[in-house]
Order: C-alpha cells, then structure tokens, then sequence
C-alpha cells in the first residue's frame, strides 16, 4: 500500500466546490473520500454546521464539531462572502476551474446573487451543477422547509416506523439526509462520466422527499395495487421466527428460513432438551407463521432459551449451520465489534491542534486499484485560502489582504 | 431521443432480492445494459412474493420484483450445469460490470470470483456485496437487510426512548444505503477506467456500508464515551421537534424548530397564545427545559386542525413542517410529488399498470428514464444467446434439450 499510485483516488483531479449544508453535505465527503479534490466554500465565519454538536470532548467550539468533523473529511476550505461582489467575483473564479458545484440553498437563492446554473454555466459550459434541496427545484412545495425528520415524514417514511396507532417515531441518525447525499453523489458521478465523454455539463436538481419516497415502494403499491393504507408494525414480530430475542448479554435478530435452518433449530433445541413442537411441517408454512397465536407461541418457547446463551455463543452456532441469527448493537458494540476490528475498518486521525486523533468510520466501499481513503483531516475554517487563492490562482498577498478588508474572504 | 450516459455500457447482473438490485435499476435507467441472469430452479425469491400481494403465483407478477427491475434484460441459466457457467462467462466477456450481492465468496465457488473473471476480461469492473466482507470472524455470515440495520445500531436508535429500538422503516440498508453507495463506487470505477483503462473489484460490505450512516453517533462513543440512544422524534439540535397529532384518524404533522426566529413564527403561526408569550419557551435552552409542556400545548393547536392546515400555515411563517403521509398520500394527494413527476406508470404483461418510483434527480441534458417494465423471467434468452453472443439455433436447442436455460 505503500507506493503512490496505490494511494491514488478513483476521482483523482475532478475538481468539486462544496456549499452544501446538513442536508447534502455527505455527497461531497463521499466525492472527496474517493480522491476528488473537494472544496468546501465557507461564509467568513465559517459553516453553521460547525455549531452542531456533539463536541471534541464536549468542547462547544466550531473547530471541534464532531458534526463536522464526520461529513468533511478528504475536503479543503476556503471562505467567501457570496453576498459581497468581490467575493462573487472569487466565487466565479473558482468556478471556471471546478468540474462540480454542490449546493443545498433555498430554491432561487444563489440566482439571486447572479451564480444560477444559467450565470456560472455560462462561464464554465462543461460545469456540473447538483443542487440538493427538501423538496426540488420546482412544484409548489420549492420554497417549504425542511429538516430531516419534516422531510421523512413527507416522503413516507416517518408514518412507517413506531408502532400502531402510536406516534410515528424517527432514527437519531438522520437517515433522510444520508439517503439523498447517496443519491446525489451517485448522479453527480453518472454526469461527470457524460462529462468525460463529451465535454458537456449540465444541472442536477435532486429532492430529498422524493429519495425519501424511495425507501417506501411498498406502502405506495398497498395502495396503488390493494387500496390499503400501510402503516407501522414497530418492533414486533409479522411472522414467527422473525425479529429480536433478547439473550445473555445483549440482543440478536433472527430470520428464521424453512428448510435446514428449522432443522437445525430443532436439532438444537433438542440437544439442549427443550421441549418443542417446531418438528411439526407446518412450521416451514409461512402463512401458518405469519398467525398471531403462532408468533406468540414461538416467542414464548424460545424466549427463555435464547436468554441460556450469550449473543457471541448464539451467533456463531447458529451461522456455522446457516441459520441466520445476526446481533443487535448499540454503537459502543459496533466500535467494538470483533469482525470490524479485524478489517481495520475504523481510522484513527490526527488532529494536531486538538493534540489527539479522532477515530472515522472506515470505507463504505473497497475499491482495489484506487483504494477509498480519508486523504486529510477535515479543514479548519479557510484553512486553505492563502494556498487556493494565492498558490492556486494567483491573488497576490496584497489582494488577498484587501478582500479580507472588505469582508469577501 | 438524447444518448444516455451509460448508453454502451453492458452489466451483467447476478444480483437478486433488493440491495444489488436496486444499483443495477439505476444504471439501467441511464442507459446502461443490463441482463439480469437467474434461474428458474434457484429463482430471486423476490419474484415468489406475488402470491401474498397479488394472489397469483406467477413468477412475473410480483409487485416488489417488477418495481425493482424496469429496464433489464432478463436471462435463465442453469448454475448446476457446467455450460451454464459456460454461457455466463460468455456474457462477461462481452460485459463491462459484474455484479452480485452474494454471500462473500459464492461466486468463487461457480468459477465466477474476481480474479477468474480478469483472466476473461482483464478491464472488468466487478462488484460484489456481502454481507460482511472478508478478512474477519464473521466474514461469512448470511442476514437481511434488517440485521444488517440492526447490527450498525440502527434499531437502537430508532423509536421510542422507553422501549426496545425497531426498525428504522422498510429495509434501510436495501433501500438506501446500499445500492447508492454502490452505484456511487461503480461510477467512480467507469471513471477511472475511462481514464486509464483499468478495470478493478468493488468489494462493498452491506454492514459497513450502513456503519457510514450511522458514523455520528459512533463517533461520538469514540471521543466522547457517549452512548446515544434513541429519543422518539426529539433532537438534540433544537425544540419542538416531533410529529404532533392532528384532526383525524391516524394524521399527524412534523415539525422541526431550532433558531428563535423559527419558534417566534411558530407564535405567530398559533396567533401568539398566551402560553408561549414570555421567557419560558422565549430561548432555546427555555424551549428543551420544558418540552414535555410545550409539546402538550403545541398539540393542543396541531390536533384541532388537520395536517396539511398545520403545515401550509407553519410553512407560510417559515417554519419547517410536513405531514406524515402514508403511501395513499403520496400516489394520489401531494402536488409536489404530482408536479414533479416521481411516480410513472408502466404496463405489465401480467399485472397491468403499475406505479413505479422515477429518480430523485432529473439529469437536465441526459434525464433518465425507465425504459420498458421488468422482464419476464427468461424473456430475453434468445436475444442473449443469438444476437448477443452469436450462437446457432442448433447450439441453443442443445443447450435448451440439455437443460442450461432454466
């Protein structure tokens, strides 16, 4: 791994500027992960995503925002007032050297400033433009707020998670926004390859409720196919067999499958002189599973068994025969998970003005000729001014000076 | 018609249920040329699920298969029968992507592994998605997508802070995650293959594809010890954040308020009542001090009105607010959906006219599109083996009386 070329990205020398916030932010650590050279453009003092929490050591200081930290890894920073000439000025300047532009303002914000698609594409015509918005460019919902969990629940997601008749509930992992970012890096990285074809740029206009809609063909075929309303199940079982058991030490989800997982259930249970009827064919009938009164006896038969056992002891019998017994975690389980831990999968940072490292999630993704990699630790705010602006573009010191002075960088 | 993207690029597609499958529907939609090979003795048990939502049992009429394969090809062949691996390695050699989302090592086993497949066609570009990926103890582990949900944390921090975590909705990992991190790694590789002319294998673990979503909250157990746990719709960025109840049967709309611009129009959106004048709810730390109180009187407001009253007047006064729409909602109610085209309608041999979900993004010169319903298993046999490849009718009649196109 040691060699240059192996630590080349897959997007190495696609040129990215960066202004998204929460809502497409993770787009860009995914380009920049893979070897782009992403540039996050910062408002002078610095990205309000720098204020969301949690905290390097609970410290509530913008450059130690763990929120930050998490999405902006492989990036640069330089910082512009968009809202000053000189700093448009800058702006279009960076954009003539740039293959994409992430954006995530309100519908109409950035052509108001003069930098739409229409005015940046007019002075870089092979620009990729991706905007990432709650709601799309267009349709009479463009101008409505979002947040992750407003836009989960317009996009048909919220109503399917907690239980019936109760509350609808959401996921403290801002699941929506990932899901969108997904997409839009995977349309961002479609255009760049018409790009490389032909030269030719274009816009992307990506709505976070319609990725959200993604997630939930089936509620909309209940309805469409069988004029029923789908609603949430919450953590029970549909079918015998299915779902969460609590264990020893912990929790494990089993998907229980006719055939010789059953079998070998049973041949278990029996070792351990349990007393059962799952022997009985109709246990391999889903339908039959599917009953109530049947998941309740299932449950109430393995309930105590599943309790003798720790969840390693549990998992490792069950998978060494195929039957799918899988854990549960918690996130100190998943920074401890054994398996993880021998692929190397977290990295360790440094942060050398923090004095300490800081522990990333690893790859989404293997690629084997151009490895994923975090190239550099998150930026600290304008960080790489003086070497884009001066280094890269040729702004004297003295310039720089002046467009400080005026408020543009 | 404009030339798509992908338009030349031909995959060959051994995935089955969803997460694999739902890369190649994309790449299929920009142009790209997908077969999709199965077989008709160990079929994609997503085509059996017709007989619990359709009655039939068909193995073309299952909403769930035809939602996630518009636009593919599809071809039977025999996996048991030596020619059968013969005429897949066939469709490799004339394709640019080989994908499956087997459990790690399967392919290997039929021949079919990476570097077998270099030796066919040195630029191929193959992705493969276990569940876990090797190199660990639990390297060969099976689960679903829900496991893989719930072993990266996501059931526990899903629901409510009182109860067991669930489900964060259908199948994240199928859904979401997965097919776009894969589509995203795939065209990262097209890219540097157009560059460089190398061709590389994507090895993407479901789990650790789903660790990236939740990343934060583990991250914040690495610097900080701090275990978060699900907390029912609260956050830890503002209030009032949750789903509010609303006038009828099972209607509710969420609202999310952080900056004190946000809570003063939601004031001004109630008609400034008494209880949410003064310093109590005035600051963000008021706010979260005594949001149980605060959410009892916000849906005091919210549960005599119905929800797309709620949203539209907080939306008016610059609050973020949406209703929790059910699938009803959102095939047949909301305008912006309508507007925007997402949903379009395809004819199915068997099932008729059916919904299908477009893509979040329109790509403005080179717009996606989903070209022709899901095929018919074993719908594209004689394409694949005689304009494709070639073959001869007597060729394909021995393979047919043998037994490799099943």
């Amino acid at each position: 791994m040691a060699d240059a070329k192996s630590s080349m990205g897959a997007l190495e020398g696609v040129r990215v500027l960066d202004l998204t916030g929460p809502i497409g932010v993770y787009c860009g650590k995914l380009l920049a992960d893979l070897g782009a050279d992403v540039i996050k453009v910062e408002p002078p003092e610095g990205d309000p995503m720098r204020s969301r929490g949690p905290f390097y050591k609970d410290d509530a200081h913008p450059e130690k925002s763990l929120y930050f930290f998490a999405f902006n890894t492989s990036k640069r920073s330089v910082t512009l007032g968009l809202e000053t000439a000189d700093g448009r000025e800058v702006f279009q300047r960076l954009v003539q050297r740039a293959d994409i532009l992430l954006e995530s303002f309100p519908p109409g914000y950035l052509e108001g400033l003069d930098l739409g698609y229409d005015q940046l594409s007019a002075v870089n015509p092979g620009l990729i433009m991706t905007s990432i918005t709650p709601f799309g460019q267009t349709g009479p919902y463009k101008d409505f707020k979002g947040s992750d969990l407003v836009v989960d629940a317009m996009g048909g997601l919220t109503n399917l998670i907690g239980n019936p008749g109760e509350r609808p509930a959401w996921t403290l992992a801002e699941t929506g926004y990932h899901q969108v970012g997904i997409q839009a890096s995977s349309a961002t990285l479609i255009a760049l390859y018409h790009k490389t074809l032909t030269g030719e740029g274009q816009y992307i206009d990506v709505s976070m409720q319609q990725a959200v809609a993604m997630l939930v063909p089936s509620a909309v075929q209940a309805w469409d196919m069988r004029k029923e309303v789908a609603t949430r199940t919450g953590g029970a079982s549909v079918r015998a067999g299915f779902g969460m058991f609590r264990c020893k030490d912990g929790y494990v989800n089993m998907v229980l499958r006719a055939g010789p997982p059953l079998n070998f259930l049973c041949q278990w249970l029996d070792e351990d002189g349990l007393e059962h009827d799952f022997r009985n064919p109709q246990w391999h009938d889903m339908t039959f599973r599917s009953q109530p009164e049947n998941i309740t006896h299932l449950n109430e038969v393995l309930a105590p068994w599943f309790l003798t056992y720790t969840q390693r002891e549990i998992i490792e019998k069950a998978q060494s025969a195929h039957l799918s017994i899988t854990p549960v975690y918690d996130t100190k389980q998943v920074r401890e998970d054994p398996h993880l831990n021998a692929r190397g999968f977290f990295i360790d940072i440094e942060h050398p003005e923090l004095d300490g490292s800081v522990t990333y999630a690893g790859a989404p993704y293997g690629l084997s000729d151009t490895p994923w990699r975090i190239h550099r630790r998150p930026p600290l705010i304008g960080e790489h001014n003086h070497e884009i602006f001066v280094g890269e573009m040729g702004y004297t010191v003295e310039q720089l000076a002046v467009l400080r002075a005026n408020g543009a960088i | 018609m404009t030339k798509l993207p992908l338009e030349g690029i031909r995959v060959a597609d051994f995935t089955w249920w969803i997460a694999g499958t739902m890369a190649t529907r994309l790449l299929a939609a920009y142009g790209a040329h997908v077969i999709k090979i199965e077989s008709t003795i160990q079929r994609d048990q997503i085509r059996e699920n017709a007989q619990v939502q359709t009655g039939t049992a068909s193995l073309n009429a299952s909403p769930g298969f035809n939602g996630i394969n518009p636009g593919k090809m599809s071809m039977t062949l025999n996996p048991k029968h030596p020619r059968g691996l013969e005429v897949a390695r066939r469709i490799i050699s004339v394709s640019d992507i080989v994908a499956d989302n087997m459990t790690w090592g399967a392919m290997a086993r039929l021949g079919l592994g990476y570097d077998d497949l270099v030796k066919i066609n040195p630029a191929i570009i193959v992705l493969t998605m276990p569940v876990m990926g090797p190199g660990g103890p639990d390297t060969n582990f099976t689960g679903n997508g829900e496991q893989i949900a719930a072993s990266a944390a996501m059931h526990h921090l899903t629901g409510y802070p009182e109860e067991l975590g669930m489900a964060p909705g259908p199948v994240y990992p199928d859904w979401a995650s997965n097919p776009y991190h894969a589509v995203t790694a795939v065209m990262a590789a097209l890219y540097h293959k157009l560059k460089t002319g190398k061709g590389q294998h994507i090895v993407l673990s479901q789990y650790e594809s789903v660790v990236n979503v939740t990343a934060l909250p583990i991250m914040d157990y690495s610097v900080n010890g701090r275990v978060q746990t699900r907390m029912g719709n609260r956050s830890p960025y503002g209030a009032p954040h949750g789903v509010y109840r609303c006038q009828g049967e099972d209607r509710w709309c969420a609202i999310a308020v952080y900056a004190d611009e946000e809570w003063e129009g939601l004031c001004r959106a109630m008609g400034d009542p008494e209880w949410s004048q003064g310093d109590k709810f005035g600051t963000a730390l008021g706010r979260s001090e005594n949001v149980d109180e605060l959410e009892r009187l916000l849906e005091q407001w919210t549960s005599a009105r119905s929800a797309e009253e709620v949203m539209k007047t907080l939306q008016a006064h610059g609050v973020a607010a949406g209703v929790v729409q059910n699938g009803r909602d959102l095939l047949e109610n909301d305008p912006q959906l309508k507007a925007r085209d997402h949903y379009v309608r395809m004819e199915h041999p068997e099932i008729g006219s059916m919904a299908f979900d477009d893509y979040p993004f329109k790509l403005s010169k080179t717009p996606g599109r989903l070209s022709r319903h899901a095929p018919l298993i074993g719908e594209h046999n004689d394409f694949v083996t005689g304009e494709l490849l070639g073959m001869s009718e007597d060729e394909v009649n021995e393979l047919i009386i043998e037994g490799v196109l099943e």
